[in-house]
């Protein structure tokens, strides 16, 4: 029990209590310590991180940087399908391979560039996957 | 990289910048603890899981941009808990069902034994869901949760002295609720 509880008044101590007498406070609490409640499931785990997946990657497509770059249109579907893979937990690295091709993570395109900042601000979403990819070969200067 | 040494809050920080790993740290902390209290609040699984996910969505939606406020993180995701579970409670009234099945059996006991003992829980359960929401709220974070009265008090937005008013209201209405079926209940713990 925590600090600052209310005080105890004293235990029935007859063998067999009075029923239409309250319970004690001492008789209360081990009934409360009775009533368990299990830990949260895998199953429930599982959703709370897919859910995290979202929502990074609604912050990732809405973020101002990437947002002004004007090779949005393009990397905008790649995100799409390469978080839809991560969160199926279906080849990520691949996916993250192919978001690369796209250019997306290249310093400079044909288009203008997409900063260090933006490039760090999606890896560290990947940071999962990123030991699986070389990195010289997605981050071209 | 970083591990079980780092505080919550840069844990939230990371995980806002799209951080899988910070992100799984914070459910490996938090989520029980949750999850258990949206369950006694709650008195229904289902809803306690949907409760739980809500909150820690919450959670990732604040930490894009997150700023701790004063308020340290885990009283800050207990407040959003409660809030989320007293939505729900408001939302759909008394229609939540209560769990009808023991949710572990207890291999150390008899199977009446552990009939008694799942009775005494279910008794306790619906005396509970029985109190007022503030008084469940305070009851449960004080005597399940193990936080402190100060400590809830912060997550409810009361003075102390108002969370040990709720408690002892609450705990002697729980005392008289149960008293016409102490023996039995007593039985349950004794067995």
């Amino acid at each position: 029990m925590t600090e600052g509880k209310s005080s105890r008044g004293p235990d029935n101590e007859a063998g067999r209590s009075d029923a239409r007498a309250p319970l004690s406070e001492t008789e209360l609490d081990a009934l409360l310590a009775r009533v368990s409640a299990p830990p949260a499931s895998e199953a429930l785990k599982r959703r709370m991180l897919d859910d995290h997946y979202a929502v990074a990657a609604s912050a990732v497509r809405t973020h101002p940087r990437l947002r002004e770059a004007s090779a949005w249109s393009s990397a905008k579907a790649a995100m799409h399908a390469g978080w839809a893979a991560v969160v199926r937990n279906a080849a990520p690295a691949g996916a993250f391979t192919a978001l690369a091709s796209l250019g997306f993570f290249v310093g400079a395109n044909d288009n203008g560039p997409i900063d260090e900042a933006a490039y760090l601000y999606v890896a560290s979403a990947f940071s999962d996957v990123t030991d699986d990819v070389e990195e010289g070969s997605i981050w071209a200067e | 990289m970083y591990g079980e040494e780092e505080s919550d809050e840069t844990l939230v920080e990371r995980a806002g910048h799209g951080d899988r790993i910070a992100a799984s740290l914070l459910v490996s902390r938090h989520s029980d603890s949750i999850f258990r209290l949206c369950r006694r609040m709650l008195t229904n699984t289902t809803a306690a899981e949907d409760a739980t996910q809500e909150t820690f969505l919450r959670l990732w939606k604040s930490a894009v941009n997150w700023r701790p406020h004063g308020a340290k993180f885990k009283t800050w995701l207990y407040r959003v808990a409660t809030n989320v579970c007293l939505d729900m409670l408001r939302r759909k009234g008394r229609e939540l069902p209560e769990d009808a099945a023991p949710e572990r059996a207890d291999g150390s006991l008899s199977a009446e034994a552990s009939m008694v003992a799942e009775e005494a829980r279910l008794a306790v359960e619906a005396a509970l869901a029985r109190l007022p929401e503030r008084q469940r709220l305070a009851i449960t974070l004080c005597c399940f949760q193990e936080l402190s009265n100060t400590e809830a008090a912060a997550v409810m937005e009361l003075s102390v002295e108002a969370i040990e008013s709720l408690l002892a209201r609450g705990r002697r209405t729980l005392r008289e609720a149960l008293s016409s079926r102490r023996d039995d209940l007593l039985e349950g713990i004794r067995s």
